[in-house]
């Protein structure tokens, strides 16, 4: 650590950026997605991690409207809140050195429980590339495929889960079919840890059996920050991990379909 | 034209349990909050009279409705407001109960009706999954 009581590791989150980059995201949030975000007077006054539903591809705008609203709402000199993503991200030229100023850091439990010991707080998308990839008439459904290790690393951090729950990425574009047999075919499971690469429909490129960066529609997005959820209290010191995944994943569906019942008009209110 | 929205999902819950809670509006209305505005009126022979409501964020949909339930199936019809119609039905699935939601509904008018019943037909298929996810987890996770 050196003199702010940061881990070296962390050290890549950069405040002053993030300040710097607030009103532009704050703007698209607005303007194009009409973002709502709501229940941040759920979280605990504690390091947390947040686990969410991941959604819109390869753009995944809800992740930056819960980033936005998490840095005003706890300001961005407040706990520090870093997002563990996938490994391509925060090493990808550019996109990676930006993605790691605003505390993206690669999705490894040794990161995580250094973010908890220094008081951060950490959000993790448990479903992956998988279910920002799952085909659009899925978009109001949980999808983790089983991965259980978040639970684990709540548990073992003795640190609650925030669960939170977002719509409207998903109107972003348009996720055809599944995609995890093309991966499995291509071996990109194995090779680049990729597990779904599905027909999208999206701006510019129009129809592609793979999905890339695109611009997102201009769909309404509503973010909700549900009641923590203390896995040691509920599930005491040895979980019943099964039982466990079954609660959390059924509370946020729960959330998630409530949320979606506030939709009138699919992407526009 | 009347339009029909059914959802359906499995419950991890004997049908006997299932099938007790759904047909007690006192028990199910207190656990749906989406029908955010839910009030008993009074009973008689034909059965409850409630007003039921779902809250669109700009009007409400419902009105006041008559109740009849019999072990396992609930279900009303409008009396006041607006024209609707359901049915909450459980039947045996996999050692559990299936749980389905069925709603019919329709607006006065011409083409306008028509078009709104159409946007109608989604608002209420997100809501009778909302209401689905709330009975499944409360009967899976907090009786």
């Amino acid at each position: 650590m050196d003199d702010s009581g940061i881990p070296a590791e962390l050290r890549e989150r950069d405040p002053e950026f993030i300040r710097a980059v607030l009103p532009a995201l704050w703007l698209t949030s607005t303007v194009w997605f009409r973002a709502e975000v709501d229940g941040f007077e759920n979280v605990p006054d504690e390091p947390v991690l947040f686990v969410g539903n991941h959604s819109g591809g390869g753009a995944t705008p809800d992740t930056f409207v819960l980033l936005l609203a998490y840095n005003t709402f706890f300001t961005v000199e407040g706990r520090p809140l870093y997002a563990l993503a996938h490994d391509t991200i925060t090493a990808a030229p550019l996109l990676g050195t930006l993605t790691r100023k605003l505390g993206v850091v690669p999705a490894d439990n040794s990161f995580a429980e250094t973010i908890f010991a220094s008081g951060g707080s950490a959000l993790v998308y448990p479903g992956g590339d998988v279910e920002a990839l799952r085909p659009w008439r899925q978009r109001h459904k949980i999808v983790f495929s089983g991965r259980q290790g978040f639970l684990r690393l709540a548990h073992h951090s003795n640190v609650k889960i925030v669960p939170v729950v977002a719509t409207g990425g998903h109107d972003t574009l348009l996720v055809l079919n599944d995609g995890r047999r093309t991966a499995q075919l291509l071996r990109l499971d194995k090779f680049a840890r990729v597990k779904s690469l599905p027909f999208t429909l999206s701006i510019p490129w129009g129809l592609l059996p793979v999905p890339l960066p695109h611009v997102p529609l201009p769909a309404k997005i509503r973010v909700q920050v549900l009641e923590p959820i203390d896995l040691r209290a509920r599930f005491g010191k040895d979980p019943d991990w099964d039982r466990a995944y079954d609660y959390v994943t059924s509370a946020m569906q729960v959330g998630l379909s409530k949320l979606a019942s506030r939709t009138i008009v699919p992407m526009i209110r | 034209m009347p339009q029909t929205v059914s959802v359906s999902c499995h419950i991890r819950r004997a049908v006997e349990e299932t099938g007790s809670f759904i047909s007690d509006p006192h028990k199910l209305f207190a656990h749906l909050s989406n029908f955010s505005r839910c009030r008993f009126i009074e009973a008689d022979d034909d059965g409850e009279l409630w007003d039921v409501y779902m809250d669109s964020g700009t009007i409400y949909l419902g009105g006041r409705v008559l109740i009849k339930s019999v072990p396992g199936c609930l279900s009303w019809r409008s009396v006041r407001g607006t024209r609707n119609s359901f049915v909450a039905s459980v039947e045996e699935e996999d050692g559990g109960s299936r749980l389905t939601l069925s709603l019919t509904f329709s607006a006065s008018g011409l083409a306008i009706a028509r078009i709104s019943e159409l946007i109608g037909r989604g608002f209420v298929a997100r809501n009778l999954e909302a209401a689905a996810q709330e009975i499944r987890h409360h009967l899976e996770f907090e009786v």
